[in-house]
């Protein structure tokens, strides 16, 4: 708990008449207080070797695990995610890493699978 | 207060590892570890290798699917311990990778904009001061809860059963907000926007748009309080939407603006981003192309199984309570079936406690397996429109929707 610092402050709900049919009535005010967390750094990377460095750009938005945790997918099938990382997303990916990236993501795709 | 939104307390952590599976005649365990005492967990699918995580504030332990931006998936043994689903247990999803990690509630402000007749920039205070406080008993479902289970599978986040959750939302109607501002007449939706961001600038913000009629009729919340409590920041801190009966992508966190729009939001988000096939169930064959797309939107019933799982065992001749969960979608739940012999026959289980349509509605029944091997069973949810779970998985490219009827496989010693 020491990361995450509650700071009090006067707002309470004072309690007033519910009527939704569904809703329990509740009386107790609720306070709401200011938050200060620390989110965990998310540094999952990717596993060596070629293209490595490419993926590195992932990087930039999101960590690597939910890329390793994908079921097996076909080269064409992450050339398809990876442009749309390009065009929905403005991933910094050129077209001369395009090709790169496709063979390291359908080789490390196809390592991590587990039954 | 810290106490209540820290990490599990060593007996609530020993709680959950025994009273999982357990309190029924005639159980004989089962083979998969119990959440709590392990580092990880195996989900019922290729590639299902999970680290379990309490590294996340005012979460305990969750399943982790992605560290930044957090995807974090409730374990399902969380299910079987009521309707509501603990703050600290919620599940959590966020697109993009900039979440204000500090919060002034007093500084907050919510605005209101676009087509109306006044602007409005609403601290806390006038929110649940100068407006009706309602609550509401509802399902918050992740538009790709269960996408691991697609056949054939489909690329995106890869949760298995657990990203959803049941909580009292209390907070506002968005009606009485848009009443406030005076809506004109020329409005078509309305746009909600969080305090998330990119950290590409051509990366686009997170916004899902309402169409203006669904904003306004009444049940649409913006909810300031969780079951009591305020909210955990990754499930939206200090305001969410709440959208009963309705998919989680619209229920946007961290919710402080909202855009009243003259024509149909074209934003990614709504133009391009969480499309169903307009086919019953969004239902269409890998690889059908030339249907219709629309934003994704009502939710399916759906019904599971929440003290017994795929692989437990159990004795002949011995009677087995059954518990779970249902919920009806975009509607309360009529009917829980449950069937002891693979679909074959149906029974009618029984119904808890209603705590209105768009909850969890906890269901039991009685079960005796009579012949020692392997028996079948299946739980099926109709809802009060009479939309009943199918019994074959439907498919959709984005891995959406999943509602089939769940079975589970059970040793009968």
């Amino acid at each position: 708990m020491n990361h995450v610092r509650m700071l009090c402050l006067a707002l309470v709900l004072l309690a007033l008449g519910m009527d939704m049919a569904s809703a329990q009535e509740r009386t107790a005010p609720m306070a709401i207080h200011s938050v200060s967390v620390q989110l965990p750094a998310g540094l999952a990377e990717f596993p060596p070797g070629p293209g490595v460095d490419v993926a590195g750009k992932c990087l930039i938005c999101h960590s690597a695990d939910m890329v390793l945790k994908q079921p097996l997918m076909s080269e064409a099938a992450w050339k398809g995610v990876i442009n749309k990382m390009r065009s929905a997303y403005g991933a910094p990916i050129t077209d001369d890493d395009v090709n790169v990236l496709t063979a390291y993501m359908a080789r490390i795709n196809a390592e991590q699978q587990t039954p | 207060m810290s106490n209540e939104l820290g990490p599990m307390s060593s007996s609530r952590r020993r709680f959950l590892q025994t009273a999982g599976l357990f309190g029924s005649v005639g159980l004989l365990g089962t083979g998969t570890a119990l959440a709590g005492s392990a580092t990880s967990i195996r989900l019922p699918f290729a590639n299902g290798d999970r680290d379990l995580t309490n590294e996340f504030p005012q979460k305990g332990q969750m399943i982790l699917l992605r560290g930044r931006p957090p995807l974090l998936e409730t374990p399902f043994d969380v299910f079987d311990h009521g309707v509501f689903t603990p703050n600290n247990r919620f599940y959590v999803r966020w697109h993009l990778a900039s979440i204000p990690t500090d919060v002034d509630a007093a500084a907050f402000r919510l605005n209101v904009h676009g087509q109306v007749g006044k602007n409005l920039s609403l601290s806390l205070h006038q929110l649940m001061t100068e407006f009706e406080p309602v609550e509401l008993a509802a399902v918050n479902q992740c538009s790709g809860n269960s996408r691991g289970h697609f056949n054939p599978r489909v690329p995106g986040g890869q949760w298995d059963n657990g990203a959803m959750g049941c909580a009292r939302w209390t907070g506002v109607r968005l009606k009485d907000v848009l009443d406030r501002a005076g809506v004109n007449a020329g409005a078509v939706q309305v746009r909600f926007n969080g305090l998330d961001s990119g950290l590409i600038p051509a990366t686009p913000d997170f916004m899902k748009s309402l169409d203006i009629e669904h904003a306004r009729d009444g049940e649409v919340l913006i909810a300031y309080g969780m079951d009591g409590e305020q909210l955990p920041l990754l499930n939206g801190f200090p305001t969410r939407l709440v959208v009963p009966g309705w998919y989680a992508t619209y229920w946007v966190k961290m919710l402080n603006d909202i855009e009243v729009l003259d024509k149909t939001d074209d934003n990614y988000w709504m133009a391009k981003a969480y499309l169903i096939p307009d086919t019953p169930h969004a239902d269409v064959a890998p690889g059908q192309s030339g249907f219709k797309s629309v934003p994704i939107n009502r939710m399916l019933p759906r019904s599971f199984f929440t003290n017994l799982r795929d692989g437990s065992r159990v004795l002949a001749g011995h009677a087995v309570s059954l518990r779970g969960i249902a919920f009806g979608g975009d509607t309360g739940v009529a009917k829980v079936l449950w069937s002891g012999d693979g679909g074959a026959h149906w029974q009618e289980a029984k119904l808890e406690q209603d705590f209105g349509k768009y909850s969890f509605r906890r269901w039991n029944a009685q079960y005796t397996p009579r012949t020692k091997g392997e028996d079948v069973l299946m739980v099926k949810a109709i809802n009060s429109n009479g939309v009943e779970q199918p019994m074959t998985p439907n498919w959709n490219a984005g891995g959406f929707m999943r509602n089939v009827v769940e079975s589970i496989k059970l040793t009968v010693g």
